[in-house]
């Protein structure tokens, strides 16, 4: 211990100053540490800062976003900075990998980081949903729309593995997989520091088995030593659908419904008598002939959100503090009728997250820093679990199955309700019944107003416990950390449902008159409740050292261990896992820089001998411009070249514990046998592996006349032990059920790619700034082999799967020779020759080509329709200024090389009792053909047929290209500064639909069926005490 | 100190590595293996009972893909009709009535398969079991077996036989489709496997004890015995190695084993108001298991749903017409007086020009008069009476099932043990149910409110109120309703049927509910289940079937509720069936006449001469002709005359099975078997009547055009998948004929 002492009193010192740019403005908030990390301090409102050094350092380190770092040596007593705003790299910005932390200059892995004061800029309910187009390499795909419970899925370069899937997360150096995009909803941009996506190998191999899909490592704000800082923000959104699918009324319905009843043979007044078709088309009296636009009568056009954020920091020698509290309130999407319900059954959302970081130094040595976070989510949605109890099936979602039955309602469907009828003798009034079809029971306007309502409150607590040791004492710059951390989500389900009565309108047009089909009666709110649970117990040690000898020799050393212990909801046994791994680095001088990593990890699906597995990562830089013959060099500022080799792992995909046959006896089967079942599952494979992915990357860092900056990566990656199920080569007659068969490790995968980023920022004068910049990735996988079994010879494609890329969708070719691709006429169809093995063509269906010639349409005629499951292509561009007090930022996102094919509902004629859009207005007709008019869609049917199947006919362009995000703001010399300003997302679309019906994305429900993606309008006002 | 600090810190970081990997052990979760199983006496009875999985019991709706029936379905997208009738299949997308069985059935061959090779060995001992258990097990396993690819051939043809597991390793390449003939080999020989067994009291049967419904026994050895035979020797499957000899003689002794061991035909009369005849009445009852009254059934099937699925639009509450009967079915129904056929044939291919037989008596103007007694047990036609019985003391009870609501005053309700526990809690305890509904129809017949309840002591005043929701007060029943100690359930009765004329009863209007006052004091607590009201409704006889044009049960083209031929099927419909009451019966896999029919149509064609008595073994002897006159008699038709050439009899057998198997799914397999597909699932009718002003009714035959009779249809097609990864191993194609 006297030794200990003796050390420490070597170097202690005293250090005050004052911050400013350039121009003599005072900068608030610029961080000052200690060359070994452990004494940091910020400047406060007058730009002051104050710090004692303990740790030995010899240098302090002033860094503020925005600005060019600035090291110094320690001087006791008074060091004033004056700082550069930064054109180009800061080299001495921190990169978080989640385990560590390294200077930018001295990475050498594909990362990329985005900070929370830029995804702030999007005035979203949702993290994940900010994060489009702001990093090179992460695609991202809005799956869901409903405001505030959107659903974004987030690729790191595509897909890795076809069992891999979205990236994992991180948060503060806890990785989760589990429900990982919901944790975005537990997070704001106001709480984070930076995200930081891991790429290539030597990134990702120290995460082993988990880490081959991509990392996002989330670090959340922390405190640091100055005066309490209070910055407090309130935005109103209000939300607009991007796209409205068009009415069709309720005359094109019934016209369109009887003219597919006649190409079927029905006759002219198949579905609709004349008096029926002749009076909506008429339109006259609208009770007898609804035109019904459900979608307008329940949907609000303008949903509003609001939130509230409030953020503390400050601190003092022994603790600092970061607090964050956050609320959002999500109002409603549906017009509710306020007779019908004596309860608000609309839904909205009301979010609380709280954060709070606290750092404390117990003694010279030890500090702990303690993480808490606790979110309240409350959400309502009308009567979802009613439709689930009442009607069977699974309730999968809230607003969206409300939004399709807008559609599926037929328009001429009277209702929402029958006619309120008094008896003339004792007065009593009836009616108001819910108007139904009769093959549909489920009605929008019900789900809203008759079927009340549910209420989930989420309560989710994060909870991290951290204690450091400064081992200095040891060796200068060695430190050692543990975590101990534990995330619990509980979902409570209130539902207060009831029962509605079923009416349908008799087919008489001439008469208004209803009767009750099925056995449905009205019933009050009944109550009942859910519980669902999951847990998350992480616990991590970490040794790490950094050290710099002689100025010229720089040494990183970390090594770590992590078990997670993971409770999923709903049973099961708990998932764990094990990592551990070492990550040593070497630096020269900052010009040669080389660094190894080593994963190791474990996963309990493999067998104790296939158990652990190790996952080596080199990589190694060249930071050119620090060459003699470079430096100083005034057009090269900055050249650094990277290059990286190694391994990551995934161990997704496959069933649980595949090493185990899982045999059970249970109950049940038949009474006679005492009762007694055996079931048989899964079939082990003992020798399965986790799949291995070796990734390649060369990536190159540039930067010109400190102004422009430019990042190239180029990278493969592959795996040559892919997990294939037996599905394709393992006939069903063998009698196990092909889920239950064997893995096996034979699968050979391939993704690759590059990325170009390029920036530029340029400070004109003192009040003018300006920036701007852009990337675009190119992203393409390929399957090399996968067990596939060859089909015969007459295919026109024998393979299917090799060769393609992941999720390559196959259909027929669309023969236009003739001129539109229909057969016209009857004689036509004979003349073709053509036997079609998948319904008999009628005039007016598509032609499809023979491919193999044999005279038979069916599935061997089959080509590849686009290109695969995810986009090749991504982009965006961004930039903005500021001048004087005014600023204002941009960002256009966008995909290309895209394609689907959507045969959704809503797309083809014959869903439901019939579903019609656009399209099927100008459906081919033998007069319509015969005129020469435009035509858009086979004839009509009211069965499924021929023209039904996967055919280039229905694939769809899906590139797109948006404004996300512009942000305006202004700036009040008040306080510490107020800010008002005005911010959009999804301003505009540009895309290659050749419709307006639905957009490019937020619809893989399919078509007009999935809740359009919402364009948002925010007005925002900030202030800083 | 320094290096102790490192060295622990190394221990630290280097991780747990050394536990790790017990760490990331399997905790035992109850699985177990094979080996172990076959070391219990439950876990090979629980094997056993995993073999049953994939039986494939008949379904009505493969009638509406022959000319039995044409679906109402077809209108509706995605329906099997729907793709059927136009033919929109191929073998990636096939499916049928029953799926796509292929590999189901396979997976329970595969159990078989197991169980047969590691029950040999397992000594009676070791599993504390008696030898006779252990040989009816191993005989059921084969019984299955056989079953299993008897299902196969019928629907595919030649299959893989299989007959021991194949380990994971297994070359494919090795693999063959086995002939029909050499699959039927393997099924008897399964069913001499299977009879081998001792008929001892625990061991392999020709009875089914109580509690065992449903097990593979004896006589259904004899059933599959009955048809893979009858099917090896059909037209569509012979290749010599089955002669209609051979396939006489296993039929034959099929049909003797069970008549000398207690099966007969069902002959019982029907009571007034329940059925029409005996044939109606058998399938409108469900088998017992015990066979103490149903002695035809071999092995019975799921109970069906007519009224709701198959079922007329005048009944509240159908969904569907389903497969309704085609004119051609109905044409097959022999006059019963003549016992002569009414329609010989057809003029035309489309069957709308039918060529009277005007010896039988037939007559055009009043086509269901007179008809086989089978026709009016089958079809619901226009002017058929559907209620039966006398015309007054009908009734019917309706049955409204209420539930409790989880709140109250004073009182805490959960649900439990099936139903709700209700624990009083204090004054004035009381808890609504939830609402009755304006459905219940309180103008005629009685009305009870029952329930079956548990009571921790004797309660004597309870009370019922009817209230709107929310609303107290109320009128309340008769005061101090008795509810008496009992840890056993009691069943719980009231008479509601007195207050039916108060002017507070408010039954009918919306939302009122039951209140169910429990008694004043804390402390008390009720379970309460099974609470219904139950309305018995005084019944007039209804109008007669109105399928004519504009009837109440119209035709029509478009509607999926309405029947598109003009008939609605009655067989196993119970007039009494309607919402919240399925009276219907019963579709059995196998009964005794279709063993009467195999063995007729084994011996004729065997013998060439339909009146030749055959020695049919047990001492017995039977002619064709005698086994078809068997099944006639129950119903009081005619004989057949003797004297019938071979054409002649295959004729009137044919049509005999027809009509005897409608609605069975037979007629499907027949067809096929038969080779006649083509020609009469081409065109089906259906008949078109319309009213006239003199109330007299005019018949029009209407056609439906189908694409589904084409040559593939013989046989299902292997699935695509399958024939893709087959090429790949063998180089050949698997696929049945027509399919690629």
């Amino acid at each position: 211990m006297v030794l200990l002492f003796l050390w420490v009193g070597v170097l202690h010192a005293q250090v005050s100053g004052t911050v400013k740019d350039e121009n003599g403005s005072i900068l608030q908030g610029v961080i000052v540490a200690s060359s070994n990390g452990k004494n940091v301090a910020a400047t406060d409102k007058d730009g002051n800062y104050e710090l004692e050094l303990d740790d030995g350092s010899t240098h302090l380190a002033f860094s503020f976003r925005g600005y060019v770092s600035q090291t110094h040596e320690v001087t006791d007593g008074v060091l004033d900075v004056n700082m550069k705003r930064a054109e180009t790299y800061d080299l001495d910005e921190k990169v978080h990998f989640g385990n560590y932390t390294q200077r930018k200059t001295l990475v050498t892995d594909a990362t990329y980081s985005v900070t929370g004061e830029e995804l702030r800029r999007s005035p979203v309910g949702n993290l994940s949903m900010s994060l489009a187009g702001r990093i090179p390499g992460l695609f991202t795909r809005e799956t869901y729309s409903e405001p505030a419970r959107t659903n974004t899925e987030l690729y790191v370069r595509g897909s890795s593995s076809p069992n891999g899937g979205t990236a994992m997360i991180v948060i503060d150096g806890f990785p989760y997989d589990y429900n990982a995009n919901q944790l975005f909803e537990y997070i704001t941009a106001n709480e984070v520091e930076t995200i930081n996506v891991l790429k290539d190998a030597s990134a990702q191999a120290l995460y082993g088995i988990h880490g081959a899909n991509g990392v996002i490592v989330i670090t959340t704000k922390r405190g640091v030593k100055q005066p309490l800082k209070i910055d407090a923000e309130i935005n109103h959104t209000f939300e607009q659908r991007t796209t409205t699918p068009p009415h069709i009324s309720s005359a094109d319905f019934v016209r369109l419904r009887n003219q597919a009843g006649y190409n079927d043979g029905n006759g002219r007044y198949s579905y609709f008598s004349q008096v029926a078709e002749e009076g909506f088309v008429a339109g006259e009296d609208r009770s007898f002939f609804p035109d019904n636009n459900w979608r307008a009568m329940s949907a609000r056009d303008i949903t509003q959100m609001s939130r509230v954020n409030v953020n503390l920091t400050g601190g003092g020698d022994k603790a600092v503090f970061y607090t964050n509290v956050n609320v959002l309130r999500q109002d409603g999407m549906w017009k509710v009728d306020p007779t019908t319900t004596d309860y608000n059954p609309n839904n909205n959302f009301l979010w609380a997250n709280i954060r709070s970081n606290v750092d404390v130094n117990l003694n010279k040595y030890l500090s702990i820093g303690v993480n808490l976070s606790g979110n309240i989510k409350r959400e309502r949605t009308p009567g979802g679990n009613a439709v689930s109890l009442t009607y069977g099936g699974s309730w999968d979602g809230f607003a969206k199955r409300i939004w399709y039955r807008f559609f599926t309602l037929p328009p001429y469907n009277y209702g929402p309700t029958t006619p309120l009828v008094q008896d003339p003798e004792t007065g009593d009034i009836s009616g108001g019944e819910v108007v139904v079809t009769e093959t549909e029971p489920i009605t929008s306007w019900a789900v809203i107003n008759r079927l009340g309502y549910d209420q989930y409150t989420v309560t989710n607590i994060y909870a991290q416990f951290a204690p450091k040791l400064d081992l200095s004492f040891v060796t200068p710059g060695l430190s050692l950390s543990g975590s101990y951390g534990y995330q619990t989500n509980a979902v409570k389900g209130l539902f207060a449902n009831r029962t509605y009565e079923e009416w349908v309108r008799t087919k008489d047009y001439s008469e208004l008159e209803f009767e009750k089909i099925r056995t449905q009666v009205n019933t009050p709110l009944q109550y009942r409740s859910s519980t669902s649970f999951y847990y998350n117990l992480n616990y991590k040690g970490v040794l790490n050292y950094h050290r710099r000898f002689k100025d010229v020799h720089d040494v990183t050393a970390m090594a770590y261990s992590f078990y997670q212990h993971l409770n999923k909801a709903g049973g099961g046994l708990p998932y764990k896992r094990v990592n551990s791994g070492v990550s040593v680095g070497y630096g020269f001088d900052d010009r040669y820089l080389v660094k190894f990593d080593l994963g190791y990890s474990g996963s309990e699906q493999y067998s104790s001998e296939n158990r652990f597995t190790a996952f080596p990562a080199v990589s190694a830089g060249w930071v050119a411009s620090n060459e003699s013959f470079l430096k100083e060099n005034p057009v090269l500022t900055y050249l650094k070249l990277r290059g990286s080799w190694g391994k990551a792992g995934n161990d997704r995909g496959i069933g649980r514990y595949v090493y185990l046959d899982n045999v059970t006896l249970t109950g049940g089967g038949f009474g006679f046998l005492g009762g007694h079942n055996v079931n048989e599952g899964q079939v082990a494979n003992p020798l399965l592996d986790p799949e291995i992915i070796t990734k390649k990357n060369l990536g190159i860092d540039l930067s010109l006349l400190n102004n422009l900056t430019l990042t190239v990566d180029m990278y493969n990656e592959r795996t040559e032990n892919g997990v294939t199920s037996a599905i394709s080569r393992t006939p069903d007659y063998q009698g196990v059920p092909l889920v239950n068969y064997p893995r096996t490790n034979v699968g050979v995968y391939e993704n690759k790619g590059y990325e170009v980023a390029l920036d530029f920022t340029r400070d004109i004068n003192r009040n003018l700034t300006v920036s701007l910049g852009g990337w675009f990735a190119h992203n393409k996988n390929q399957i090399i082999f996968w067990d596939e079994s060859e089909r015969a010879e007459d295919f026109a494609y024998r393979i299917r799967q090799e060769g393609y890329p992941l999720g390559q969708q196959w259909g027929y070719m669309v023969d236009d020779h003739n001129g539109n691709g229909y057969f016209n006429s009857q004689e036509e169809i004979n003349n073709s020759g053509l036997v079609y093995e998948i319904g008999t063509p009628r005039p007016g269906y598509l032609k499809y080509y023979d491919l193999n010639a044999d005279g038979k349409i069916n599935d061997k005629d089959k080509v590849p329709l686009g290109k695969g499951a995810l986009p090749n292509f991504f982009y965006a561009f961004h930039g903005g200024f500021k001048y004087k007090s005014f600023d204002l930022n941009f960002l256009f996102q966008g995909i290309a090389d895209y394609w689907t094919i959507d045969m959704s509902n809503s797309r083809v004629e014959y869903s439901f009792e019939g579903m019609y859009s656009e399209w099927h207005k100008t459906a081919w007709t033998p007069e319509r053909y015969a005129n020469g008019e435009d035509i858009t869609y086979p004839a009509l049917s009211a069965q499924k047929n021929s023209n039904h199947e996967a055919s280039n006919f229905f694939l769809e362009d899906k590139s797109y290209l948006r404004l996300k995000n512009l942000e305006m703001g202004y700036t009040f010399k008040a306080y510490n500064g107020i800010r008002v300003y005005l911010s959009g997302q999804n301003l505009f679309t540009w895309d290659k639909l050749d419709h307006d019906i639905y957009g490019p994305e937020g619809h893989y429900d399919g078509g007009i069926e999935g809740i359009p993606v919402y364009r948002l309008y925010n007005v925002g006002l900030s202030i800083k005490f | 100190m320094k290096k102790y600090i490192i060295f622990s810190i190394i221990a630290l970081v280097a991780c747990f590595t050394p536990s790790c990997n017990k760490l990331l052990e399997l905790e035992y979760d109850g699985r177990s293996s094979l080996d172990e199983l076959f070391k219990t006496r439950n876990g090979v009875r629980g094997y056993l009972n995993s073999c049953y999985d994939s039986r494939i019991f008949p379904d009505i709706n493969r009638s509406a893909l022959t000319d039995e029936a044409q679906s109402s379905e077809r209108v509706f997208q995605g329906t099997l009709p729907s793709f059927w009738y136009v033919d929109a299949f191929s073998a990636a997308n096939y499916s049928n009535v029953d799926g796509q069985p292929w590999g189901g059935i396979y997976q329970s061959i595969r159990k078989c398969n197991i169980f047969l090779k590691r029950i040999e060995g397992v000594s009676a001992a070791d599993l504390a079991s008696l030898e006779d258990e252990i040989t009816s097990w191993k005989a059921q396993a084969h019984t299955l077996r056989a079953l299993y690819y008897l299902q196969l051939i019928k629907r595919y043809g030649a299959v893989p036989l299989i007959t021991e597991s194949y380990e994971i390793d297994h070359d494919f390449g090795q693999d063959s489709r086995a002939p029909v003939s050499a699959v039927v080999n393997q099924i008897l020989a399964d069913c001499d496997a299977a009879m081998s067994a001792p008929e001892a009291a625990l061991g392999f049967s020709w009875t089914v004890r109580v509690g065992e419904n449903f097990i593979m026994n004896r006589a259904v050895v004899q059933a599959i015995r009955s048809e893979a035979a009858l099917y090896a020797a059909s037209p569509l499957f012979a290749d010599g190695t089955y002669s209609w000899n051979q396939a006489a003689e296993v039929t034959g002794s099929a049909l003797s084993n069970l008549l000398t061991n207690g099966y007969e035909l069902w002959d019982e009369v029907p009571g007034d108001g329940v059925a029409q005849n005996t044939y109606d009445f058998y399938f409108i009852t469900q088998h017992d298991e015990q066979r103490a009254r149903d002695k035809e059934t071999i092995y019975g099937g799921p109970n069906v749903n007519i009224w709701g699925s198959h079922g007329m639009p005048s009944t509240p509450g159908q969904q569907s017409a389903g497969a309704s009967p085609t004119q051609e079915l109905v044409d097959a129904y022999e006059m019963q007086a003549t016992g002569l056929p009414p329609i010989t044939g057809y003029a035309d291919p489309q069957h709308l020009q039918p060529i009277i037989n005007t010896a039988s008596g037939y007559d055009p103007e009043n086509p269901y008069e007179g008809r086989d007694p089978r026709f009016y047990a089958t079809v619901y036609f226009n002017g058929a009476k559907r209620e039966l019985g006398a015309s007054t003391g009908l009734a019917r009870d309706d049955h409204y099932p209420l539930n409790m609501t989880l709140s109250g005053n004073n009182i805490s309700i959960t649900e439990e043990d099936g139903g709700f526990r209700i624990e009083t809690l204090g004054g004035d305890p009381f808890a609504p149910t939830t609402t009755l509904g304006t459905d219940i129809n309180a103008s005629s017949g009685s009305i009870l409110l029952k329930f079956k309840y548990k009571s921790n002591r004797d309660i004597t005043n309870a009370q019922f109120f009817f209230q709107a929701p929310g609303a107290a007060g109320g009128q309340s029943t008769p005061e101090n309703v008795v509810l008496n100690k009992s840890d056993e359930w009691i069943d719980f009765e009231l008479d509601l049927t007195p207050y039916r004329s108060e002017s507070w009863w408010k039954w009918g209007a919306a939302d009122h509910s039951l209140r169910f006052d429990v008694g004043p004091d804390a402390g008390s607590i009720v379970y309460v289940k099974d609470m219904e009201i139950n309305v018995r409704v005084d019944l007039t006889p209804a109008d007669p079937v109105q399928s004519y044009v504009g009837g109440k049960d119209a035709i029509s083209t478009t509607d999926r509720r309405a029947t598109h031929t003009g008939y609605y099927l009655r067989k196993y419909n119970n007039w009494r069936s309607g919402r919240d009451n399925n009276a219907d019966g019963e579709i059995r896999m196998f009964r005794l006449a279709e063993m009467y029919l195999n063995f007729a149509e084994a011996a004729y064609q065997s013998t060439g001469n339909p009146d030749a008595a055959i020695n049919i073994g047990n001492g017995m002897s039977m002619s064709a002709r005698d086994a078809v006159n068997a099944i006639r008699r129950r119903v009081n038709m005619p004989d057949l005359p003797a004297g019938l050439s071979k054409d002649e009899f295959e004729k009137r057998y044919r049509n005999e099975r027809r009509v005897e198997l409608a609605y069975e799914g037979h007629r499907y397999f027949d067809v096929r078997r038969w080779q006649i597909m083509e020609n009469v699932e081409r065109y089906v009718t259906g008949m078109r009547i319309t009213k006239q002003s003199d109330e007299s009714f005019t018949y029009e035959r209407i056609g439906f055009a189908r694409e589904s009779y084409k040559e593939k249809l013989y046989l299902y097609p292997i699935p695509q998948g399958e024939i893709n990864k087959m090429q790949s191993h063998t180089g050949t194609n698997w696929q049945n004929p027509g399919w690629n």
